[in-house]
């Protein structure tokens, strides 16, 4: 047993553990903290992957941003609001389509080639070629992605607004 | 060294656990926490492919760069949706995805 292996055995429990958290507690607000166990532990999967840059954006932006978020839209809505129940009528169709899913995934991973070995070492000078690999070729893409947001971000003050009489 | 296959269990069980969540949940936010799920597990996969198509390489970060992307999108998404969410329970008196019937504010 290595130490990434080891420490990859401790993430997966932890993100399972988080994972059955957010899918069958009823109250929102632990929902929402599994969500925050699940992201750390992605965090700690791309150190574990040699990706020390693309961690540090996922717990600085994403993390904080969906956490944060999240609570202050609890915030704003009922106590009553937060407690969420399973539709009982819907477990059937959640397990099936979940076991069809795995299954497939499994079937998809036994038609893997044999050469699957990863690295775990850092690479030399991550930052600057993420950032080549960003917007070199996908500049274009970006751009758009860039404007739409700006567009939609418009749109939805002007949806949320409430008028003043 | 380490194997592919346990990120890809790992994601996949992740994207499970989704989905799951967006079928049975009826609660607006608890289906945006689904559709999390599921992108963390996206997250997960490219980073892993990246690393295993190109780990001996520092030029080629592509799988880094679109996980980027699906950060700052996913980012987005939430405080959007997370807006029309409140908006929904600010119109209907509640966030309950069966109560809201119509699109007609």
């Amino acid at each position: 047993m290595t130490p990434s292996i080891i420490t990859f055995c401790l993430l997966t429990l932890f993100v399972i553990g988080s994972g059955l958290i957010v899918a069958f507690t009823k109250n929102i607000l632990h929902s929402v903290f599994g969500l925050l166990g699940v992201a750390i532990s992605m965090t700690g999967y791309f150190l574990l992957l040699s990706a020390p840059w693309t961690a540090l954006i996922f717990i600085l932006i994403y993390t904080a941003l969906t956490f944060v978020v999240f609570l202050f839209v609890i915030l704003l809505t009922r106590r009553k609001e937060i407690i969420a129940t399973l539709s009982i009528s819907h477990i059937g169709y959640g397990l099936v389509l979940s076991g069809l899913l795995i299954v497939f995934m499994s079937l998809s991973l036994l038609q893997l080639p044999g050469v699957t070995e990863i690295r775990v070492v850092a690479p030399e000078m991550p930052l600057l070629n993420l950032g080549k690999s960003m917007v070199s070729p996908h500049f274009i893409v970006i751009e758009l992605f860039s404007l739409t947001l700006v567009i939609l971000f418009v749109g939805l003050v002007t949806l949320i607004r409430r008028e003043v009489k | 060294m380490m194997p592919l296959y346990p990120f890809l269990v790992v994601a996949s069980i992740l994207l499970a656990l989704g989905l799951f969540v967006v079928v049975t949940r009826r609660h607006l936010i608890a289906i945006l926490i689904g559709i999390e799920l599921i992108l963390c597990s996206a997250s997960l996969n490219l980073v892993a492919f990246n690393q295993l198509l190109h780990g001996n390489s520092t030029s080629i970060l592509e799988g880094h760069a679109f996980m980027v992307l699906i950060i700052l999108l996913t980012s987005a998404r939430v405080s959007v949706a997370l807006s029309l969410c409140f908006l929904v329970f600010r119109n209907f008196n509640s966030a309950d995805a069966q109560h809201i019937m119509t699109l007609k504010g």
